[in-house]
């Protein structure tokens, strides 16, 4: 249920706040070692999708 | 050292000294006047919401729980809004926050949340490391943080923001009869424009522009008489219908769709109050009136014990 909730408050947010979010949560997990920050995109992941494809867009994630 | 009576002395020196918070260290006390658009005497027997001519004074202190007094206001933070109302039949404390959902339900997690607020010092900031550890470990909490990490948790305003009650209420009319409460204050603003949200760069350099941005408007506001308003909201369920569990969890939302919110009254925020009698005021959720009762959680049930603890070890009388 939080889940849902937590999508469903990504998902109210304009496209300014949602990459305003995307690149808050991006600059804190930068450093984190690869694998707490695969199981933190996780948790995100299962929240929205959109949202961690942002972050790791952000952090170049993509391209490692 | 010869002079007996010297020790005693510095002894009362030392404890004269006032003893700091335990968090939401930076904070201003301010004071202003309540008055409901009409009565809720159908859900409550709470004077204060009995009439539109009734006004009721009250005290507030806006703070930021992580932190210190140097700490810069736009360090993305759980801001606290603490409103006590003097009323005829006593005061009455309604505390809440910039976040409208808890982290957890489950108080025995409490300690290790406190830890992802720890760096060098307790509540010192947000620990990037154990707290998104925390969040993995916790999903329910994923909610609170989605919140934390929004807008909602960066901000350079105590008054242009919205503030939602941290701990449920019971609404009591005079048949006995109990309703379940959720509370928002929402600014009212005489020419709503569109402000540019904060943005980490823009956050840091007013950290060191103006890092006190948030009490400085706040001051100014008052000082000007443009006095901040704002916009008390309830979210109103009758118990009856309220046997469904997740209205009950704090890591919740109520669905405003279902449960819309009701304006009730508006608050003047008009004076500024200096701080050295004001911190003997200790709000508690508990601090409640006829017609108000606080529901209690076991999230609520650790906050109440730390802030009664805080304050008998600053020396003040409950």
């Amino acid at each position: 249920m939080q889940r849902a909730q937590a999508k469903e408050f990504y998902e109210s947010l304009s496209e300014r706040e949602k990459e305003l979010l995307a690149e808050s949560i991006a600059e804190d997990i930068y450093f984190e070692e690869k694998e707490a920050c695969k199981e933190i995109l996780c948790i995100l992941h299962e929240t929205n999708r959109e949202l961690t494809e942002r972050i790791k867009r952000i952090n170049g994630f993509t391209r490692r | 050292m010869t002079d007996f009576l010297l020790p005693e002395k510095i002894n009362n020196m030392i404890k004269s000294i006032p003893k700091p918070r335990l968090f939401y260290k930076k904070g201003i006390y301010v004071g202003g006047l309540f008055r409901p658009y009409m009565s809720f005497q159908e859900y409550t027997t709470a004077a204060m919401f009995s009439g539109s001519e009734v006004i009721t004074p009250l005290t507030i202190r806006f703070s930021a729980m992580l932190g210190d007094e140097s700490t810069p206001d736009t360090v993305r933070n759980i801001k606290k809004m603490e409103v006590r109302f003097f009323t005829l039949k006593g005061c009455y404390d309604m505390i809440c926050q910039n976040i409208p959902v808890q982290f957890i339900k489950d108080e025995k997690k409490s300690i290790e949340l406190f830890e992802s607020f720890k760096n060098k010092r307790a509540f010192d900031g947000i620990n990037k490391k154990s707290f998104w550890q925390f969040i993995v470990n916790n999903p329910e909490s994923i909610n609170a943080a989605l919140h934390l990490y929004s807008n909602e948790g960066l901000t350079d305003s105590f008054i242009n923001i919205k503030w939602y009650s941290v701990n449920l209420m019971h609404w009591i009319n005079e048949a006995g009869e109990k309703y379940l409460i959720r509370i928002k204050w929402v600014p009212i603003v005489s020419k709503p424009f569109e402000k540019e949200f904060l943005t980490i760069k823009s956050a840091e350099f007013i950290s060191g522009f103006d890092p006190d941005i948030a009490h400085n408007e706040l001051i100014n506001n008052i000082e000007n008489d443009s006095f901040p308003k704002l916009e008390l909201q309830v979210q109103i369920i009758d118990e009856n219908n309220a046997a469904n569990e997740e209205l009950y969890d704090p890591t919740l939302l109520w669905n405003e769709r279902q449960f819309p919110f009701i304006p009730v009254g508006v608050l003047m925020i008009n004076k500024i109050l200096s701080d050295t009698k004001r911190n003997e005021i200790c709000f508690l959720m508990t601090n409640t009136i006829e017609g108000v009762e606080h529901y209690s959680t076991g999230m609520n049930d650790v906050f109440e014990f730390i802030y009664k603890l805080e304050a008998m070890e600053r020396g003040i009388s409950l």
